[in-house]
């Protein structure tokens, strides 16, 4: 018996915090869905944060940068050696300044105790009895820093009771540690130890402030005077004596290098902040500061003496972060396109599981909907319910994050300030998860049970071309230049995400289109089949039997394998593009700048070239157009420079072939130009040609102004000196070499002329916005292979489970008398259809949208040629092939896994 | 209890539904009452529309045009929302299949205090009106299919719903579960609810006060008195005199034990012999788990017996008799889904290469089973009970020596059913052995022979 009534209260409710253990699956996908969501949006800020902190790691770890370079600096030249603060206050200057600067690093953030520099007197140095080396006149600057004498490889002797001379002058003198030294024949000095000179060693962080007077500063410059290193007051007392007097001077110098690190950017911006404070406080004379170090300008007078002043407070830490940002620009982009990506498989996943809340749930849907529950209310009992996972997947998520940046992320630090954004978006990650949920929950709902006007009537509505016109939308935005966007704070180019808008728009609209025709021909195509046999016949009646379904599958397989093929092809455009353009502006693997009078070269290790370029040459006549001039040496240029065939409808051989002539016009090609030029006017002459044969691009160009190529040797034939334009000063003229940069490079060596500059390949392409561009197409192309796998993937389960579902109809279809292979090749063909109508509907889309785009990413425009389409052939075929096998395999996987199924027990579960 | 009894009505009720293969005509221009306070049973042949009536009373489904009333409310003009409060306050609905009346972490007075509403209270007294006062804190899985069906309508009553609609509420029960739960439904009526139940069940419609017949959608008739449901004459079925010794197969002491996780042995066939003979409609009859759909997919070769053997005739191998020995026609019907109701049908002339030759045939077969109308439809677009006769047509497309069938009436009306048995009959008159297992004893007087299956033993019916 049941007595009477209960207490109220809705045990719906109350049970629906944990309602999901009973349903595993669900709880998984919800708990998987969550932490995806969290550890995507967690481990962007942070890998964001730590790879930016990797880059200043690297910037830092420059020798030619180092913890002092990235510090703060000031020196000050000329102080008197008794030179007080200012009138009235008879503290000296040196030892305001130490005071002060050291207590502006002991306020500044992630800096240290400052080392204290005094640069004085540059002196001749000889031998006591005034014996200079054989070598000739030799000298030394007296130098005195904190801890200098650490940072210096010493050779023998030490720092006590003397001086360090570097072994250039020891050498030199041939002195060693107890012998004494004379400083311009009037001051000896005892050697305390020698050491390495700078000048031959690698750079290192403690010296950067002074490379300028330490390193030679052109290829062929004589070593600058080496550094003395002596104590400070030594220094002081040894520059007074060698300048005689208390109103003479040396130069003062402090350093507060950075400390903590390895810093995380955040910090480095501290530091940066701080400095540009400082910086600019010191330069305000109405300042305390800006008047002790400023010291009253930057000139200085007296009754007889009138001097200059330098006052220099810097800090490298703004360009060291102007270059990580710049480069973290580059990593940026395909970054955040990876986290759109991650966002969106991680939400997909949320969806489905809300999704199959209500299809595996039907039931319980069902009665609830009959009951009287609407969407609100139901999405909000599935939102209670999934509550407790998602916020424990949401942690799981934010803890894998962290460990997963940690192990495979950038070793260096992320930024406290990323830290408590990856704990923030891991919150917003299970905030919209619950919102996804709820949302989507809300959706499935209505799609099933719901009776609106609305809902018939967007069932008609035609999606896919309103996905194609935004995609031609996008298009017209790419081609009115919406296709690189500026960043004048970084000084960068970066591409618009529309480049990867336009071909998932384009691709998905009409994937989605063609899908649709497709099943419509084969619907008609299977009215046909009535002779055929039974595979064809099932598999274009599976095809056609649903054909929402393999609209939805094949348009999901073509937009990822489009996508796919699109990055492919964009990579492939973008790195023909570059080379082709870096390899005309370089003329080959490496590029040596010479003097037009240097000799020729008549032997090299490496096939090697001669080429004169001068801009603005002319006029090409009768049209009066200006035009560039290339002298290239006809008879070598083949070997060495660079060419591409689409350069020109012919070889570089032909062309250069018809270049060489002793006679009549001079054989000219004519590269971007049109018309036909009979001559060409330059300040000097009138030299008539001949137009032998025309290029879109050519090994030297770099410009988009006409270029008249000519053998150099065949116009020297033709004009004198005075009317040889090559002779004019603004005309460059270079060796181009082929072969490896390295090997190219010490090979430099062997010229006889002297090089004046080199330049490779890989530096002209290292230029951000390629590196951005070429990294997020890779990003691209790798996710649509991913998503591609992924559907290949879930088409194969789909497959599984549909037949496993149908298990009775293909156990009593072979009783009938299909066979086993019949049944598997009925799956391959069904599959196969899928993915092959797929990618030929997918590729040919990724290819137009490549080919529409690919032209509007020109990363060198001043360079030709035009950007160049590349379509991945190879790429293809392989994957052609690839799904092919996958479509054979998969049959035989879901027709293994089909036959597996009990049919007696499925039958008794029946009963 | 409602306070009030409350009528419900259609007029000129039209539900289309659009399908890939193009309009299908529900209910095509329906009017009709249902009386306060009474039961009534709709009855039809499945397809007939009756589903369709239900779902647009209940709100469920919105009507293509036309009135429904419910008291003084139009349903067809209701928006979302109102639909929503008349489904939550005034029409309960109950689903065929009774597990689905219940959400399963819910015990049965949970699911009354739920359907009470947050601020009511639940009376549970009246599971003991209904004979279920004991099940009260268990969970609906506890239950048995009878006991679940009439917690489900004590559901509709606590929730105060004065209309409660249920759709074929003993469809999947035996004939002693049915009992109970339309006794129920009687003290439930009588309190004041109106009950409208779509069934196919003979015993529900003698208890209905009001029978309304739907055919094609359309309202055939609507009788006060109840019907023993012979509204269609099948004629004199005719019958071979059956050679015993010539069975076309036969199985000999059979026993099939099943061993469970967790140690637990059922034994669903105990020593059991048994033939079907050419000519002959033997069935066995049966409750649920009785053992009939073992013994069907033992014979089919679908399982292998634990003892006890399996001949055939002709040298058919047992262990994967061939389509042409045995047609089998299970209760998951095994359509293919990616085929139409006609294409499926000939589907296996179309394996053995006999299209042509049986075209005619099957075309005449499609007829005689009443799915001439929905040949073109895939079997999703049709009701279960035209898919149920769609597999049986199937099994008849080529001659075989066996038929088996489990269950081929479970979702027909009288005269569906009649129409089943007519053409197995003709299947037996051209020299096919068919063994049907079903637990409806109406079907009975169809079968030449009757063997009763219980706790997995059989034994022969002395009716019979």
């Amino acid at each position: 018996m049941v007595k009477g009534r209960r207490r109220a209260g809705s045990p719906l409710w109350a049970k629906a915090p944990f309602a999901l253990v009973q349903y595993p699956g669900l709880l998984a996908a919800v708990v998987v869905g969550a932490l995806l969501l969290s550890l995507v949006a967690a481990a962007f800020p942070l890998f964001l944060s730590r790879s930016e902190s990797e880059l200043l790691r690297a910037e830092i770890a420059n020798p030619t940068v180092g913890r002092f370079g990235a510090g703060l600096f000031y020196s000050v030249t000329n102080v008197g050696f008794g030179e007080p603060v200012r009138e009235g206050d008879d503290r000296l200057l040196t030892e305001a300044l130490d005071e002060a600067f050291g207590r502006i690093a002991a306020r500044g953030p992630h800096l240290g105790s400052p080392i204290r520099f005094v640069s004085g007197a540059t002196a001749q140095v000889t031998l006591p009895d005034g014996t200079s080396p054989e070598s000739g006149r030799v000298e030394g600057t007296i130098f005195s820093g904190t801890e200098a004498e650490d940072q210096v490889r010493v050779v023998s002797g030490g720092a006590e009771d003397g001086a360090l001379v570097p072994d250039l002058i020891a050498d030199a003198l041939e002195v060693e540690p107890g012998d004494t030294i004379r400083l311009d024949g009037k001051l000896d000095l005892r050697v305390a130890g020698t050491y390495e000179a700078l000048y031959s060693q690698p750079r290192s962080g403690y010296w950067s402030p002074w490379s300028e007077q330490i390193y030679p500063q052109c290829f062929d410059c004589p070593a600058p005077p080496q550094y003395i290193l002596v104590g400070p007051e030594e220094a002081i007392s040894l520059s007074r004596a060698l300048r005689e007097g208390d109103q003479q001077d040396v130069d003062h110098g402090w350093v507060a290098p950075v400390t903590g690190m390895p810093l995380d950017a955040d910090e480095a911006r501290e530091v940066r902040a701080y400095t540009e404070r400082v910086t600019a406080r010191a330069a305000e004379r109405g300042t305390r500061l800006g008047r002790l170090f400023q010291c009253c300008g930057q000139t200085f007078g007296g009754s007889f003496f009138f001097g200059r002043r330098d006052v220099e407070f810097r800090s490298g830490m703004p360009s060291v972060l102007r270059s990580v940002e710049r480069r973290a620009a580059a990593v940026e982009g395909p970054l955040r396109l990876l986290l759109i990506a991650g966002l969106g498989v991680a939400g997909a996943v949320v969806a489905a599981a809300a999704a199959f809340a209500v299809a595996g749930r039907r039931t319980e849907a069902a009665l609830l909907h009959a009951r009287g529950w609407g969407p609100v209310r139901f999405a909000a009992r599935s939102a209670v319910e999934s509550a407790i996972p998602i916020a424990l997947g949401a942690a799981v998520g934010l803890a894998a994050a962290w460990v997963l940046i940690a192990w495979l992320g950038p070793p260096a630090p992320a930024a406290a300030a990323a830290q408590a954004a990856s704990v923030t978006a891991a919150a917003a990650a299970a905030a919209a998860s619950l919102a996804i949920l709820g949302v989507v929950t809300a959706v499935s709902f209505i799609r099933a049970f719901e009776v609106h006007a609305l809902k018939r009537r967007l069932a008609w509505v035609p999606w896919e071309l309103l996905v194609i016109a935004g995609a031609l939308w996008v298009l017209s935005r790419l081609r009115a230049g919406g296709a690189v966007i500026e960043d004048p704070a970084l000084d960068i180019s970066r591409p618009s995400s529309l480049l990867l808008a336009f071909p998932v728009l384009l691709v998905a609209g009409f994937a989605i289109l063609g899908a649709r025709l497709l099943v419509a021909m084969l619907r008609r195509a299977g009215s046909g089949l009535g002779r055929s046999s039974p595979a064809p016949y099932l598999a274009v009646h599976r095809l056609t039997g649903l054909p929402g379904l393999t609209v939805l599958l094949m348009g999901a397989s073509a937009l990822c394998l489009g996508v796919f093929v699109n990055g492919q092809t964009m990579v492939g455009s973008l790195r023909a593009t570059v080379d082709a353009k870096a390899g005309v502006f370089v003329g080959a693997d490496v590029q040596v700048s010479i003097d037009y009078a240097a000799p020729e070269q008549e032997r090299f290790p490496l096939p090697i070239t001669r080429a004169t370029r001068l801009k603005y040459a002319g006029e090409l006549l009768p049209s009066g157009t200006p035009f560039d001039i290339l002298g290239v040496d006809a008879a070598t240029i083949a070997d060495a420079a660079y060419w591409d065939d689409s350069f020109a409808d012919r070889s570089l051989e032909d062309l250069a072939a018809g270049l060489a002539s002793d006679s009549g016009p001079l054989p000219a090609v004519l590269v971007q130009g049109g018309g036909e030029p009979t001559a060409i006017r330059t300040a000097q002459a009138e030299i008539p040609i001949e137009v032998v044969g025309r290029a879109d691009a050519f090994p030297g160009v770099s410009s988009d102004d006409p270029v008249v190529v000519v053998d150099a040797h065949s116009l020297e034939e033709r004009v004198d000196v005075q009317g040889n334009p090559f002779h004019s000063p603004n005309a460059r003229t270079e060796y181009w070499i082929a072969g490896d940069p390295q090997e190219a490079l010490a090979a430099v060596a062997d010229l006889e002329a002297y090089p004046l500059g080199t330049l490779t390949l890989e530096e002209v392409k290292d230029v951000p916005f390629i590196k951005a561009a070429i990294e997020t197409f890779s990003m691209l192309n790798v996710l649509g292979l991913g998503a591609a796998l992924l559907v290949v993937g879930v088409l194969v389960v789909y497959l599984q489970a549909r037949q496993r579902a149908r298990a009775v109809s293909n156990i009593l279809s072979l009783r009938m008398g299909m066979r086993v292979a019949q049944a598997r090749l009925a799956l391959a063909l069904e599959l196969g259809a899928i993915l092959i109508s797929s990618f030929v509907i997918g590729a040919s889309l990724g290819l137009v949208a490549g080919r529409l785009v690919a032209p509007l990413l020109d990363p060198l425009q001043t360079i030709p040629p035009a950007p160049l389409f590349d379509a991945p052939l190879g790429v293809l075929v392989w994957t052609a092939i690839g799904l092919v096998v996958v479509a054979a395999v998969g049959a035989w996987l879901v027709q293994r896994r089909a036959s597996a199924v009990d049919l007696g027990e499925v039958l008794r579960v029946a009963e | 209890m409602p306070n009030e009894p409350v009528p419900a009505r259609c007029i000129d009720l039209v539900k289309t539904y659009r399908t890939p293969t193009g309009a299908v005509h529900a209910l095509r221009g329906v009017t009709l009452e249902f009386e306060a306070g009474a039961l009534t049973a709709v009855v039809g042949p499945s397809g007939s529309g009756k589903s369709s009536l239900l779902r647009v009373l209940t709100g469920i489904d919105r009507a293509t045009s036309g009135d429904v009333w419910v008291g003084p409310k139009n349903v067809a003009r209701a928006s979302a929302r109102g639909l929503r409060r008349l489904r939550r306050d005034t029409v309960g609905y109950v689903f065929q299949r009774p597990s689905d009346n219940f959400l399963p972490n819910l015990t049965i007075a949970e699911h009354l205090r739920l359907a009470a509403g947050s601020n009511g209270t639940a009376d549970l007294e009246i599971l003991d009106r209904l004979g279920i006062g004991h099940r009260a804190e268990h969970l609906p899985d506890e239950l048995s299919g009878g006991e679940q069906q009439r917690a489900a309508f004590a559901q509709a009553v606590v929730a105060g719903s004065a209309v409660v609609v249920a759709d074929e509420p003993t469809a999947e029960l035996d004939s002693e579960s049915s009992k109970l739960v339309m006794d129920g439904v009687r003290t439930l009526v009588n309190s004041g609810v109106t009950f409208v139940v779509a069934t196919h069940d003979g015993a529900v419609r003698r208890l209905a006060d009001e029978v309304v017949e739907l055919d094609h959608g359309r309202l055939k008739g609507a009788h006060r008195t109840p019907t023993d449901g012979r509204h269609v004459s099948g004629g004199r079925i005719g019958r071979l005199p059956v050679d015993a010794s010539d069975a076309a197969v036969s199985v000999h002491d059979l026993t099939k034990v099943f061993h469970h996780h967790g140690g637990d042995v059922v034994h669903a066939l105990e020593s059991v012999t048994f033939d079907a003979r050419p000519g002959e409609l033997v069935g066995l009859v049966g409750r649920s788990g009785s053992g009939k759909t073992t013994l069907l997919n033992v014979i089919a070769g679908w399982e292998r017996p634990t003892s006890g053997e399996v001949r055939w005739r002709d040298g058919v191998d047992a262990a994967e008799p061939p389509w042409s020995a045995v047609a089998v026609v299970p209760q998951k019907l095994g359509l293919m889904e990616e085929l139409t109701v006609e294409e499926n049908v000939a589907y296996p002339a179309r394996l053995a290469g006999r299209s042509e030759e049986r075209s005619d045939h099957i075309e005449e077969l499609i007829g005689q089973i009443g799915i001439f109308d929905l040949r073109s439809r895939y079997p999703r677009e049709a009701s279960v009970g035209e898919q149920q006769r769609t597999a049986i047509a199937r099994a008849l497309a080529v001659p075989t020596s066996v038929l088996l069938a489990d269950e081929p009436t479970a979702h027909q009306d009288a005269v569906s059913a009649e129409r089943v048995f007519a053409a197995l009959r003709r299947a037996a008159d051209a020299g096919t052995a068919v063994a049907v297992a079903t637990h409806n004893r109406e079907v009975i007087k169809y079968l030449d022979r009757v063997m009763t299956m219980k706790d997995g033993r059989l034994e022969e019916n002395p009716r019979t």
